[in-house]
């Protein structure tokens, strides 16, 4: 019975790992060649739509670029670091946060999940679609409240 | 120049060894928490408790098309990390439909006690984005599941 468990056990969650391993390393690798050639500074100029279509300011393509591929933690790094420079308003920056809240490191996670058994074809639209309608929906709560509220200082709409 | 060229050179192959020894080092991160989650679910199995627990969460589950085994995937994912969950799924037999639907559920809501204090710095409360992504979660598996049904899948 405890060989058993423990064969079993053993058995299983090296083959998870295998698989991890298998898909982690070119990742990593494609993250770090990402890094070197800075290709995120790159690609954000590309990715104008993506914040545009959120109804956020184009200068946040680049932490949600960050958060997409990297995850949640770079993101929120390349957040605090525009927040401290005020390159983003509260908006977006709360914007940014729910987007990334709900859909971050879609390259990593959906494959994982994918090792596992998971369909990515669903997973992978699904999620960024979600994600896309909530911070939308989130958009207009965040505008109606400032609206309500009357607040008339330095806030901003979403530039062009 | 020809000062400059060995650097750079090297940097070249650089990013590749350090993403490879970045994949190492996660995987073993990994392997610290998929073996012992692996090893508990298993004995559980085996002892039948799983049963148990499917039976508790199994009505619950129902909304989103999952078998109620399928809560300690749900569970490790809110409250741990996508790793154990995923030990978690690979110990289970669920099919592909049910797996795909956890995962989406997972991806959506997850590691809720390291990434919420995270999100603090974006300016959302810790509570308001576990609602958010909580919430977000049951509906997402709750529509997914309608999708499949309406397909047939």
């Amino acid at each position: 019975m405890v060989i058993i468990i423990l064969s079993d056990a053993l058995l299983k969650s090296l083959t998870t790992i295998f698989y991890f391993v298998l898909i982690l390393i070119p990742i990593m690798v494609a993250v770090e060649y990402a890094n070197h050639f800075q290709l995120l500074e790159k690609w954000a100029s590309f990715l104008g739509w993506l914040p545009r279509s959120l109804n956020m300011s184009p200068q946040a393509a680049f932490p949600l670029l960050v958060g997409l591929f990297l995850g949640v933690f770079y993101g929120a790094a390349v957040i605090i670091e525009y927040t401290r420079q005020g390159t983003l308003n509260k908006r977006d920056i709360m914007l940014s946060g729910v987007f990334l809240a709900i859909n971050h490191s879609i390259i990593e996670d959906n494959l994982l999940m994918a090792a596992v058994g998971a369909n990515l074809l669903i997973l992978f639209p699904i999620r960024f679609i979600m994600a896309f309608l909530v911070t939308r929906a989130a958009g207009y709560y965040y505008d109606s409240k400032i609206a309500h509220q009357m607040v008339g200082d330095t806030e901003p709409k979403a530039a062009d | 120049m020809e000062n400059a060229s060995p650097p750079s050179n090297n940097n070249i192959l650089a990013p590749a060894w350090k993403g490879t020894l970045k994949a190492l080092r996660t995987a073993l991160l990994l392997a610290k928490i998929i073996i012992p989650v692996t090893f508990v679910l298993v004995t559980l199995d085996k002892l039948g408790w799983l049963v148990a627990v499917a039976a508790l969460f199994g009505p619950m589950l129902k909304i989103f098309g999952l078998p109620g085994e399928a809560a300690l995937p749900l569970l490790l994912g809110f409250f741990v990390n996508i790793y154990a969950s995923l030990g978690a799924i690979a110990v289970l037999s669920l099919s592909a439909r049910e797996i795909t639907i956890t995962a989406l559920m997972i991806l959506t809501c997850h590691s809720l006690l390291m990434e919420s204090p995270i999100l603090k710095f974006t300016g959302l409360r810790p509570v308001s984005s576990v609602l958010l992504r909580m919430g977000g979660a049951f509906f997402f598996g709750f529509l997914l599941n309608l999708v499949y049904l309406a397909i047939g899948g």
